[in-house]
């Protein structure tokens, strides 16, 4: 497991569990050759996580995605596409005090850092380019 | 000399014209001013790639805007949803059986010197409404995201 928080780093994975602040309505596009996925895009902040590994363990939308089991996006916005459409609950904040409750997305899902936070844009990290 | 029943001629040329041969010469005129013009090769390939890229310009501003027709449609489908206008199965039926109305398709990008294209519009478009991510870029104009991150980068490559 890791957690990444650079601008374009991505995951994909068969279950994941979404946590976010705010989020917009989903766009519906298709890519082709891959499949049809309703995209949403988080604000503020959010944090999405392999529940379950892609089966077979092969990248369908970006070849650098990260696979394994709890890898873990946290990012300002973050583009995210799930094969099925779903709710998501909004959480008002972060905090590890109280538990918070993850949206289970039971469907595949893909996440790219669109914006990360601005200490890692101001150390300009960016290590890894599209395919 | 006999009077042409046009005022517009094509007549093959064997001169050269700035050390290149020109193709044909456009005449034309009166029996007062005589107009020529040479036409080269030089001529003919730009013109033709003005014509290309007028006529791709063309279909990546129609493809933008079907796109955004597109996200207005499905916007309203959701919305629809939300307000129980609609129930699940007419939500899903309608994405199965009308896609064409929801969803946008990104496609291989055909010519990587079409990424100049779309950035053109880009600039034309004007950043004054909005700064585009290239995922925005890449929905407005039916391409794939990292085909033209890729195409991009490679230009600029060339470039430098």
């Amino acid at each position: 497991m890791a957690k990444f928080i650079n601008v374009g780093d991505s995951i994909e994975a068969k279950r994941s569990d979404i946590l976010v602040r705010k989020v917009s309505s989903p766009t519906l596009i298709n890519i082709e050759g891959v499949g049809r996925f309703f995209k949403y895009k988080s604000k503020i902040r959010a944090i999405v996580k392999v529940t379950e590994e892609l089966m077979p363990k092969v990248h369908r939308i970006c070849c650098y995605s990260n696979l394994n089991l709890d890898d873990e996006l946290e990012a300002g916005t973050i583009e995210i596409l799930t094969e099925n459409r779903i709710s998501l609950q909004l959480v008002s904040n972060f905090s590890n005090v109280h538990g918070i409750q993850a949206n289970n997305v039971n469907a595949f899902t893909y996440a790219k850092i669109v914006i990360p936070w601005r200490f890692v844009l101001e150390k300009g990290l960016n290590p890894h380019q599209a395919n | 000399m006999e009077t042409p029943e046009t005022n517009l001629l094509a007549i093959p040329s064997v001169e050269e014209t700035d050390g290149k041969r020109p193709f044909f010469q456009i005449v034309f005129g009166n029996q007062e001013v005589t107009n020529i013009i040479d036409v080269n090769q030089s001529i003919i390939e730009k013109s033709f790639r003005a014509i290309e890229y007028s006529r791709k310009s063309e279909v990546y501003l129609i493809e933008a805007t079907r796109n955004f027709i597109r996200k207005l449609n499905f916007a309203e489908l959701n919305e629809a949803l939300e307000d129980n206008e609609i129930t699940e199965d007419e939500y899903n039926s309608a994405l199965d059986h009308n896609s064409e109305k929801f969803v946008v398709t990104l496609r291989d990008i055909g010519c990587p010197s079409d990424v100049l294209i779309i950035a053109d519009l880009v600039k034309k478009i004007g950043y004054d409404l909005r700064e585009f991510s290239t995922s925005e870029v890449s929905e407005m104009f039916s391409v794939k995201e990292n085909q033209l991150i890729a195409h991009v980068d490679s230009l600029r490559n060339q470039l430098k």
